[in-house]
C-alpha cells in the first residue's frame, strides 16, 4: 500500500497536466466549434495539385 | 485548352456559347432545363445555356479551374439561388478604420471574420475552407458551420480583407462584415467562463470520486490510518480550490440575494456547497469524522452542466436571428462636391446625400431627395409588392431600390438604423422573466428556512451521541437537500422541448414562451400567408359577352401572359401559373406599363389593354358597365378579388383571384378550440374577404376584422392583453409590431426575414400543422416540469428525514444525490413533448 505514496501525487499530476490542456484549448477558442470540425473529420484530402499549363 | 471531363458521374457535351468555352461544363447531368450550379430553371434569354445567369457560370468556371468541382460531388442539394455577379463592391473593407476595428492581428498575419450569405450544406465547408486556392496570401479559412461565419487570416503585404471578400464572392458566397457589439463580447466572455468552469469541476468532481470510492472500500476492510488520512487530504486539496472557484457563480448569486433580501436558488445551494467544504476540511485536517467532497463536486458539476447546455439552446437561437439582421447592406455610394463616392454604410452621417442605383440595396434610413422608383420592403415588412417612392418619401436602410436610381438624404445611418437597432435587440440577452423562475425562487426562500430549521434539529437530534454526530447529522442534511433537482427540473424541462422542437422545425428562444404558451389564451391569426396560402391562384375567369371585342390575333391567356411578362408582382405570378400552358405565342406589347396600384396598361396594333381593378380597366369608357359590375360583385361575394381585362376600355375578361385557405387550417384551429384556447383573425386584407374566410374554416372566432393597419393590428393586441395572454401568429408582412407585443409572438414560414427574427416562436416549415404541434408541445412540457417539481420535493423531504435519523453517511449522499438528478432527467427525457408523430 506504501506505493501509494508514489502513484497519488503521480495521478494528481497527470490529471493536473490534463486540466491545464483543457484550459489552454479552451482560452484559445477550440472548443467554441463543436459542429463544424465533425464535419471537417470526413473530407478526403485532395490529391491533385494545381495545373500549371494554361 | 481542352475541357477536362468533370468526373465519370456526368456525362459530357459539348458546350454551347459559352463565353469561357474552354472550361466551361461538360455538364448535361440531369436537367439540361435547369442551371447546373444552382438548379434554377434556365430563362428563355439564356436558352443553350448551362446555366442561368453569368453569376453561377462565373462560379462554376473558377471552380473548375482551380480544381475545386469535387464540390458538386460532395454537395447533397443545390442552393437552388443564382449566384449573384460579383462587382469591384468589397473594396471598401480595405478602408483603413475598417481593418483597424474589424480585423486582428495575429502575429504576422491578420485575422477577419465574415458572415456568409449562402452556406447551406457540408460541401459548402469544404469549398470556402479551400480559399486558399482561390485568394493568394490566405493562410487559413475556417468556416463555423452553426453560425455561418468564416475566420480568415491572410497575409497583409499579399491580400486584404477586400480580396478575401471578393473571393468569397467569387465562390458563391456573399460575405458581410462580423461585427463584434460589445454586447456580443461580453456574452462570448461569459461562455468561455461558463466552460472552463465546467471543465474543471468535472475533473474535480471525476477524481475526488475516485478517491472517493477508495475511502469507502477502505471503510468496508480496515486500511492503514496513513493510507485513509492521505486520500482525505488529497481529497480537500482537489476539491476544495477547484470547487471555490467553479461555484463563484453561485456565490455571486447568492451574495447578491443576501444583499437584496430576495430569495434565490442560488442561496440554497451555496449554503450546501460551503456547509460540505468548510466541515470536510475540519474533518481532514483534525483526521475524524466523514467528508462529503465527492456530493459537493458532483454537484456543482451537475448544476454546471444544467448551465451550460440553457446557455447554448439560447445563444444559437439567438445566433439565428443576429446572422438574418446582419444580411444589411454594407456599402453606400455618397455624393459628394468631387463625384460619388464608394465608402462603407457605417460612414455615412446625417445629412450625407447617398445615390442608390437600381438593383442595389438602401444602406441607410433616410428621405428621397431626387428620383422616382419603387422599393422592396421585404426584408422589413415582408411586403411582396414593392412600394412607390419618389421626392420625400421616407425609406429603410436594408430595401431593396428596384426601379430607378434615387437620392436619399440619409437621417439615420450604421448603428442608428432602424434595422440595427433590431439587432441590438438581440445581441443582449433576454433576461428570464419566466414564471417558473419566479416560482423556483420564491420555493428556495422557504427553502432555506426550512432546511436551517431541520438542521437545527438534526444537530440536537444528532447531539445526543456527541456534539461532532450533530454537526454530521446536520452538515449532511445541508448537502443532501440541496435543490439542485428543483433547479434542473425546469431548465432541463425546456431545454429538452426546445432542442427538440428545433429539429422538427419549431424554433423557440426561449423557456418562458413554453411556458406562457401552455397558458390557455387568445390565439390571433394573420390571415395571407398564415392561415391561408399567401400565393394568389385564379380561382374563376368570367368571360363578358363578346361582341365588341376587337380581334386581336391573339388569345385571352396569351394577351394576358403579354400584360404582365414584366411584372414581379403575385397578381402576375398567379396569371402566370394558371395560362402559362395555354399560350402559344406569346406576343410583345407596345409601351408596358405598371402603375402601381392600379394595374397595367400596354398597346398592341393600336389598340389600349389594361388589366388592373374594375374603375382601371374602364376607365376610358365611361366606368365599368353593369355586366363587369356584376361579375365583380359574384366574385366578391365568392371571396375572390376580382381583376378585369379590358380592350380600349371595354371589358373583355374578369379574372377571381383568391388565396386559397390552407387544407389544414380548420383542423388547427379545431384543435386549438379543443385546448381551450379562444380564436381571432387580425388582417390588412378586404374585411368581406376576412369573414369568408373565417366561415371556411368553420370555427368560432371572438373576432375576424380585416383592413387594418399594421399599427392597428398592434393596438388590436394590446387591447387584448388585460384580458388574458394573447398569441399572434403571422407571417412578418405588416404585423412586426403585433409580433413583437404580444405574449408570445409566433412566425411562420415564408414570412420577413426580419419580422422573423423578431418573433419569439419562428416555425421553419410550412403549414399550420406546427401551431398545433407547437401547443401541445408546450402543455406537455408544463407538465412534465411540475412532475419533475413534485420529485424534487419528494426526494427532499425523504432525504432530510433520513439526515436527521442519522443514516447519510458519505457514500449514502453521493448515490442518493445523482439518483434525485437521474430521476428529473429520465422523466424529461423519456416524455413524448415534440417528438414526432405527437
Amino acid at each position: 500500500m506504501s506505493v501509494l505514496w508514489l502513484v497519488l501525487p503521480l495521478a494528481l499530476a497527470l490529471s493536473g497536466g490534463a486540466v491545464v490542456a483543457f484550459l489552454w484549448a479552451a482560452r484559445r477558442g477550440q472548443l467554441d466549434d463543436l459542429e463544424t470540425p465533425a464535419i471537417r473529420m470526413l473530407y478526403d484530402d485532395e490529391v491533385r495539385k494545381q495545373d500549371d499549363a494554361p | 485548352m481542352h475541357a477536362e471531363p468533370l468526373s465519370s458521374s456526368f456525362t459530357s457535351t459539348v458546350a454551347v456559347n459559352d463565353t469561357a468555352s474552354c472550361l466551361a461544363a461538360p455538364l448535361a447531368a440531369v436537367d439540361a432545363m435547369r442551371c447546373a450550379h444552382c438548379a434554377l430553371p434556365i430563362p428563355d434569354a439564356r436558352r443553350g445555356s448551362h446555366f442561368c445567369c453569368t453569376g453561377c457560370e462565373a462560379v462554376h468556371v473558377l471552380l473548375r479551374s482551380a480544381k475545386l468541382d469535387s464540390y458538386y460531388q460532395l454537395r447533397d442539394r443545390a442552393p437552388e439561388r443564382a449566384a449573384a455577379e460579383v462587382t469591384d463592391a468589397y473594396q471598401c473593407f480595405d478602408d483603413e478604420t475598417f481593418v483597424r476595428e474589424h480585423t486582428r492581428a495575429m502575429g504576422d498575419l491578420r485575422e477577419v471574420d465574415f458572415y456568409l450569405e449562402g452556406v447551406h450544406c457540408y460541401a459548402c465547408v469544404w469549398l470556402v475552407e479551400k480559399l486558399g486556392q482561390i485568394v493568394p496570401g490566405v493562410v487559413s479559412s475556417e468556416l463555423s458551420f452553426s453560425d455561418r461565419s468564416v475566420r480568415v487570416r491572410f497575409e497583409p503585404s499579399v491580400t486584404s480583407p477586400g480580396g478575401v471578400a471578393t473571393g468569397l464572392a467569387r465562390l458563391g458566397y456573399l460575405p458581410h462584415a462580423r461585427v463584434s457589439s460589445p454586447e456580443g463580447v461580453l456574452a462570448g466572455r461569459e461562455d468561455r467562463a461558463l466552460l472552463l468552469r465546467l471543465g474543471v469541476s468535472g475533473a474535480a468532481a471525476g477524481n475526488v470520486m475516485l478517491l472517493a470510492f477508495a475511502l469507502y472500500s477502505g471503510a468496508a476492510s480496515d486500511v492503514t490510518n496513513g493510507i485513509s488520512t492521505l486520500m482525505r487530504l488529497y481529497s480537500a486539496v482537489i476539491a476544495v480550490p477547484a470547487v471555490l472557484w467553479s461555484a463563484t457563480p453561485f456565490f455571486r448569486g447568492a451574495w447578491a440575494a443576501l444583499r437584496t433580501r430576495t430569495a434565490h436558488m442560488d442561496l440554497p445551494i451555496s449554503i450546501g456547497i460551503l456547509a460540505g467544504l468548510g466541515w470536510g476540511a475540519f474533518n481532514t485536517l483534525t483526521g475524524t469524522g466523514e467528508i462529503y467532497f465527492d456530493s459537493v463536486c458532483m454537484l456543482v458539476f451537475l448544476l454546471l452542466a444544467g448551465r451550460f447546455v440553457q446557455l447554448r439552446q439560447m445563444r444559437k437561437a439567438q445566433g439565428q436571428a443576429e446572422f438574418l439582421l446582419a444580411l444589411a447592406p454594407t456599402h453606400a455610394e455618397r455624393i459628394t462636391a468631387q463625384g460619388v463616392q464608394r465608402v462603407r454604410a457605417e460612414q455615412i452621417v446625417l445629412g450625407d446625400r447617398v445615390r442608390v442605383r437600381s438593383g442595389q440595396p438602401i444602406p441607410v434610413d433616410g428621405v428621397v431627395v431626387a428620383g422616382e422608383s419603387r422599393v422592396d420592403t421585404a426584408l422589413l415588412t415582408g411586403e411582396s409588392r414593392p412600394r412607390a417612392v419618389s421626392e420625400g418619401s421616407k425609406v429603410q436602410a436594408g430595401t431593396l431600390n428596384i426601379q430607378a436610381p434615387i437620392e436619399v438624404q440619409a437621417t439615420a445611418s450604421g448603428g442608428e438604423t432602424k434595422i440595427a437597432g433590431l439587432l441590438r435587440s438581440f445581441a443582449s440577452i433576454r433576461a428570464e422573466r419566466s414564471a417558473i423562475r419566479v416560482l423556483a425562487n420564491r420555493l428556495s426562500g422557504w427553502f432555506v428556512v426550512v432546511a436551517g430549521l431541520l438542521a437545527v434539529l438534526a444537530f440536537w437530534i444528532g447531539a445526543r451521541q456527541g456534539t461532532a454526530e450533530g454537526m454530521e447529522r446536520a452538515v449532511a442534511l445541508l448537502v443532501v437537500t440541496c435543490p439542485c433537482a428543483l433547479g434542473l427540473a425546469a431548465s432541463l424541462g425546456n431545454t429538452l422541448a426546445m432542442g427538440r422542437a428545433a429539429r422538427h422545425g419549431l424554433l423557440i428562444k426561449g423557456g418562458v414562451f413554453i411556458e406562457a404558451l401552455a397558458r390557455p389564451g387568445l390565439v390571433v391569426f394573420d390571415k395571407t400567408g398564415t392561415l391561408t396560402e399567401g400565393r394568389l391562384r385564379v380561382t374563376d375567369r368570367i368571360e363578358l359577352d363578346s361582341t365588341q371585342r376587337v380581334q386581336l390575333g391573339s388569345t385571352l391567356p396569351e394577351l394576358l401572359l403579354a400584360l404582365e411578362a414584366d411584372s414581379s408582382h403575385p397578381i402576375a405570378r398567379a396569371i402566370e401559373h394558371a395560362f402559362v400552358a395555354h399560350a402559344h405565342q406569346v406576343p410583345v406589347l407596345d409601351e408596358l406599363r405598371e402603375q402601381v396600384g392600379r394595374g397595367v396598361e400596354a398597346r398592341l396594333s393600336g389598340h389600349r389593354l389594361r388589366l388592373g381593378s374594375a374603375r382601371f380597366a374602364c376607365e376610358f369608357a365611361d366606368g365599368p358597365g353593369p355586366e363587369v359590375e356584376r361579375a365583380c360583385e359574384r366574385l366578391r361575394g365568392k371571396g375572390s378579388s376580382p381583376v378585369v381585362l379590358s380592350i380600349d376600355g371595354h371589358a373583355v375578361y374578369v379574372l377571381g383571384l383568391s388565396d386559397p385557405l390552407r387544407p389544414e387550417a380548420a383542423s388547427t384551429l379545431q384543435e386549438l378550440a379543443r385546448q381551450g384556447y379562444e380564436l381571432a383573425i387580425a388582417s390588412g386584407d378586404d374585411p368581406e374577404i376576412v369573414r369568408q374566410i373565417a366561415a371556411a374554416t368553420g370555427a368560432r372566432f371572438r373576432f375576424a376584422l380585416g383592413g387594418l393597419s399594421p399599427e392597428q393590428k398592434h393596438a388590436l393586441v394590446q387591447e387584448h392583453l388585460p384580458q388574458g395572454a394573447v398569441y399572434m401568429v403571422g407571417d412578418g408582412v405588416n404585423d412586426g409590431a403585433a409580433l413583437a407585443g404580444a405574449s408570445v409572438g409566433i412566425a411562420v414560414h415564408g414570412g420577413a426575414e426580419a419580422s422573423l427574427a423578431v418573433a419569439d416562436v419562428f416555425a421553419t416549415r410550412p403549414g399550420l400543422g406546427t401551431i398545433a404541434d407547437l401547443v401541445r408541445g408546450a402543455r406537455r412540457t408544463m407538465r412534465v416540469i411540475r412532475r419533475n417539481f413534485a420529485f424534487s420535493l419528494a426526494y427532499n423531504l425523504v432525504t432530510a428525514v433520513l439526515a436527521i435519523a442519522g443514516y447519510i453517511t458519505p457514500l449514502v449522499a453521493a448515490v442518493l444525490m445523482p439518483l434525485s438528478s437521474l430521476l428529473i432527467a429520465t422523466s424529461s427525457f423519456s416524455s413524448t413533448t415534440f417528438t414526432e408523430g405527437t
